[in-house]
């Protein structure tokens, strides 16, 4: 295939093992982002594709070309890092040209490049700035401006919003896609922000203590996490176990009917937006307000059912809500059970 | 693992090769020699000094001047820091580069300025002597306690207002309105929350002000004169005039141990500095001068410190532009006036001049020697640093790091006396090597080139290298483009730091410098103690060549340190 390929990655550092098994590609002009908590092993797979780090075993393809053996400024890669390290002892400009310069670029090409890249970036004006004068932002557009000059295969960013504030962070966000898109850039993108990930990539590799735990389209991990770790760490937390029998779960919180083709004991998952409180379910569940919490355009209800503590999301506005203490019916469609490995 | 050990250790060798030979073996010889001229006891020889009357004497002479000089620098230094810490007012940059200025100058200078000002042909009495027809200088100023108290001020006050003014800038204004809140007054606030707070930063910088004036040196042998001498002083009349080597030996391991004692406590405090509070940005813990009394008090400090750290610097370089006739030169060869008459005299060898060479010559030298100590100074310091950068944390680097910094802590004057005693006969017979000066000066400047190289080296290591290489850069363009640039800034400030350093120096060289080949502070010390206008004169176009040497070297540390890296 044409893109970044990547085979059984495994890499330890002592007792440590950080990758195992990573496998998936990313095709042309793609942007992929690698979603996980910290210490995952997102960074040391940057690190291996760079080629700044040697996997144990394993192999890295661009273009069906093995990378094994080619040193890191002969791939073509480019990689932002999470604190940006530009290079203190050269302004803005220079920092920008200098992946252009070491490419051989003739003069005219090079500063050329450099005024394209900083006006996509938005600092058109910022050629002679010390590095050391430019704001968090700033320092995070010059760096992503840089590593953009030498028009790399493949663009991998480690964490590029890490270290800013909320408000900043949105907002370079959508730059960032709109850059990435408009430049149609492949682009490997790692992150622990969920909402980064989704709003950002065209597909999502969830990363679990070094192997890769789901691969999808925003939507689908969304949808159909695969498993209880890519579901909580979604933030969805109403799991369960039961045992299927001639086609009902028998759970903790209740009896409904099973997903097709589910047997034996299974793990499954009640998302938070699948219940109302019209009466239109064909299944209910029963439970207690423990709290209710105003979160704009739903409203958060924590519901006590068979001494388990699951959390609903209604819409806030309509009907009225329960107060905390009340008891309270839920409307639920059995098909909306998802079923985790 | 094991590999890297090693690596080290290589690196390591030249550097403590060299400490080895020229600071411990000196060192050594030092102490015993001075153990070695009694039989009754180790302490027998440092007993016997003690209780000699004339020693004692200039044991607490020695530690009473340090006294009230750092008490009389805290007291100048502490009002000033609240203004640089708690006030954002126009000029304060320059401020702040000026009161830098004089912890740059050789001693010899500072000497050469105070007497320029308040000596007896100082401007201040020459113009007393003017207004009021007097026939004698009416202000006695030099040789007298005075005037060394002046100096230590003038020299130590920029240590106060950087040290204590730095960690007061970032403390939390809002502790002391808290305070406030509780009850307190503003004296409350002062003594009960401020001052603790501080405490730390104004120990360590009162200390560093007290280990400065109890080695004192060339201060205390030009502006003291004949009747003060403290034990830096002591040593070097003991080798210079009266040849008791044993004696000046013994004198110099009890002030090596005094000193060493005192910095192992300034870097135990100096530690203290950076460690539990939480620091707030300057943005927030500094105002405007907005009441009347701030700005009453702003000005007044401004001045004050404006007086007291650059009028003798430029009465120094005034001075030695002007000429004032009658007083000046009896022989009435000079009319008064704006003359650069000295200067010129610089390049002249006067037939019964006791110089065999020209003053001017004396810069050549000076010159010589710095260059050598910069070439020498950077050869031990890079692989110091390197080793040092790679792996802060390793075991070999934490017992080495402070060793390397134990010069700081050791008087010039010890130095050069060490080695007379360990140089000057088999195995190492260096009395005739024109190295001995540099060697000396490079051990002086070790600690100053490792701590300027250090925090760049860290810098670039690795995300910049791996930076580089993943826009496209190959191992050696790494080293030529991000590598050199990085360090090659930084070695230039510690270049600079090794040659300010060196053509200031004065404790060591007085001790070991040939006669034929004076430096210029050397060179000036002799003009400074002859009589005569003329001589005056040209001690003092010397110092004002020197201070434009020490003052372009500033410059130039300031403006090629990068922002991000290194501090001092």
């Amino acid at each position: 295939m044409s893109g970044l390929s990547l085979t059984d990655l495994h890499k330890s550092f002592g007792p440590t093992q950080a990758l195992r098994g990573i496998s998936f590609d990313v095709a042309e002009g793609e942007i992929v982002a690698v979603l996980g908590p910290s210490g995952c092993g997102k960074s040391t797979l940057l690190g291996i594709i760079a080629g700044l780090e040697e996997p144990d075993a394993g192999a890295i393809f661009w273009d069906d070309r093995n990378l094994a053996g080619v040193p890191p400024h002969k791939r073509g890669f480019g990689l932002m890092f999470q604190d940006y390290a530009l290079f203190p002892h050269k302004n803005v400009r220079e920092n920008v040209a200098f992946g252009p310069q070491m490419a051989g670029w003739n003069e005219a090409a090079i500063r050329q490049r450099v005024e394209e890249a900083l006006i996509l970036v938005g600092l058109p004006d910022y050629g002679e700035r010390d590095v050391a004068s430019l704001s968090g932002g700033e320092q995070q557009r010059v760096a992503l401006a840089r590593s953009l000059a030498p028009r790399p295969r493949l663009l991998m960013l480690d964490e590029p919003l890490g270290s800013l504030d909320r408000t900043l962070r949105d907002r370079l966000l959508v730059e960032l896609r709109e850059i990435l898109q408009r430049t149609g850039q492949t682009a490997l993108y790692v992150t622990h922000d969920q909402e980064e990930a989704f709003s950002l990539a065209d597909r999502v590799v969830v990363m679990n203590q070094g192997q890769v735990a789901q691969i999808g389209t925003p939507q689908a991990v969304y949808r159909q996490p695969a498993n209880p770790f890519v579901a909580r760490f979604l933030g969805l937390n109403n799991i369960f176990q039961g045992e299927v029998h001639a086609g009902q779960i028998r759970s903790p919180i209740g009896d409904f009917p099973a997903p097709k083709d589910a047997v034996g004991t299974i793990t499954f998952l009640i998302r938070p937006d699948t219940v109302r409180l019209d009466g239109s379910g064909s299944a209910q569940l029963k439970g207690l307000v423990l709290a209710r919490t105003f979160r704009g355009g739903f409203c958060r209800l924590e519901i006590e059912i068979a001494s388990h503590s699951l959390v609903f999301d209604l819409p806030s506005t309509g009907i009225d809500l329960p107060q905390p203490g009340a008891n309270i019916l839920l409307d639920y469609d059995p098909r909306d059970t998802i079923q985790l490995l | 693992m094991r590999n890297k050990h090693n690596v080290h250790l290589l690196l390591w060798l030249a550097p403590l090769a060299f400490l080895a030979v020229f600071y411990f073996y000196p060192l050594g010889s030092i102490l015993s020699l001075s153990l070695s001229r009694s039989e009754a006891g180790i302490l027998a020889p440092f007993v016997e000094a003690v209780a000699s009357d004339s020693v004692r004497r200039v044991i607490d002479f020695t530690i009473w001047q340090a006294l009230l000089s750092t008490l009389l620098t805290l007291l100048l230094g502490l009002p000033g820091a609240y203004l640089l810490a708690r006030y954002d007012f126009r000029g304060k940059g320059l401020l702040r580069a000026l009161t830098g200025v004089p912890f740059v100058m050789p001693t010899l200078v500072v000497a050469a300025g105070f007497s320029a000002l308040l000596g007896s042909h100082g401007w201040i009495n020459v113009a007393l002597m003017r207004l009021f027809d007097l026939p004698n200088p009416p202000i006695q100023f030099l040789n007298t306690l005075a005037a060394i108290l002046v100096a230590h001020v003038f020299y130590n006050t920029t240590i106060v207002l950087r040290m204590v003014g730095d960690f007061w800038s970032h403390l939390d204004p809002r502790l002391g309105k808290a305070a406030q809140t509780l009850g307190a007054n503003r004296w409350q606030v002062l003594h009960k929350v401020t001052l603790p707070l501080l405490s730390p930063a104004i120990y360590a910088a009162a200390l560093l002000v007290f280990i400065f004036d109890f080695t004192s040196f060339g201060v205390i042998l030009v502006l003291g004169g004949p009747h003060f001498a403290t034990l830096e002083v002591e040593i070097y009349y003991q080798t210079i005039s009266l040849f008791d080597l044993p004696l000046a030996a013994a004198l110099s391991a009890l002030q090596l141990s005094c000193t060493l004692g005192m910095t192992i406590l300034y870097a135990r405090l100096s530690g203290k500095i950076s460690l539990p509070l939480k620091l707030q940005s300057r943005k927030h813990t500094q105002g405007r001068l907005i009441t009347w009394r701030q700005r009453l008090f702003a000005l007044g400090m401004v001045a004050l410190l404006l007086i007291i750290l650059t009028t003798p610097l430029l009465a120094l370089a005034g001075r030695s532009l002007t000429t004032l006739g009658g007083i000046d030169s009896p022989e009435g060869s000079i009319a008064p006036g704006l003359t650069l008459a000295f200067y010129r005299e610089l390049g002249i060898n006067r037939q019964e001049s006791l110089f065999y060479v020209t003053p001017l010559s004396a810069i050549g030298v000076s010159l010589t020697y710095a260059s050598a100590t910069v070439i020498l100074a950077l050869i031990l310091g890079l692989p110091a640093a390197w080793a040092l950068s790679t792996d802060r944390k390793s075991p070999l680097n934490r017992i080495l790091d402070p060793l390397l910094m134990l010069p700081l802590g050791t008087s010039a004057v010890t130095l050069g006396l060490g080695f007379i005693i360990a140089l000057a006969h088999p195995p190492l017979d260096l009395r005739a090597s024109p190295l001995l000066v540099p060697i000396a000066h490079t051990l002086v400047a070790f600690p100053f080139v490792v701590r300027s190289l250090t925090p760049a080296m860290q810098s670039i290591q690795p995300r910049l290298r791996h930076a580089a290489t993943v826009l496209g850069a190959s191992p050696r363009q790494v080293i030529r483009h991000v590598d050199l640039p990085i360090v090659g800034r930084a070695l230039l400030v510690a270049a600079t730091f090794a040659f300010t350093i060196s053509i200031g120096e004065f404790g060591a060289t007085s001790l070991l410098s040939r006669p034929e080949f004076p430096t210029a502070p050397v060179a000036i010390y002799r003009l400074l103690s002859r009589p005569g206008a003329m001589n005056y004169g040209q001690a003092l176009a010397l110092s004002t060549i020197l201070m434009a040497f020490a003052a372009v070297g500033m410059l130039a540390i300031e403006r090629f340190r990068i922002a991000e890296v290194g501090e001092f």
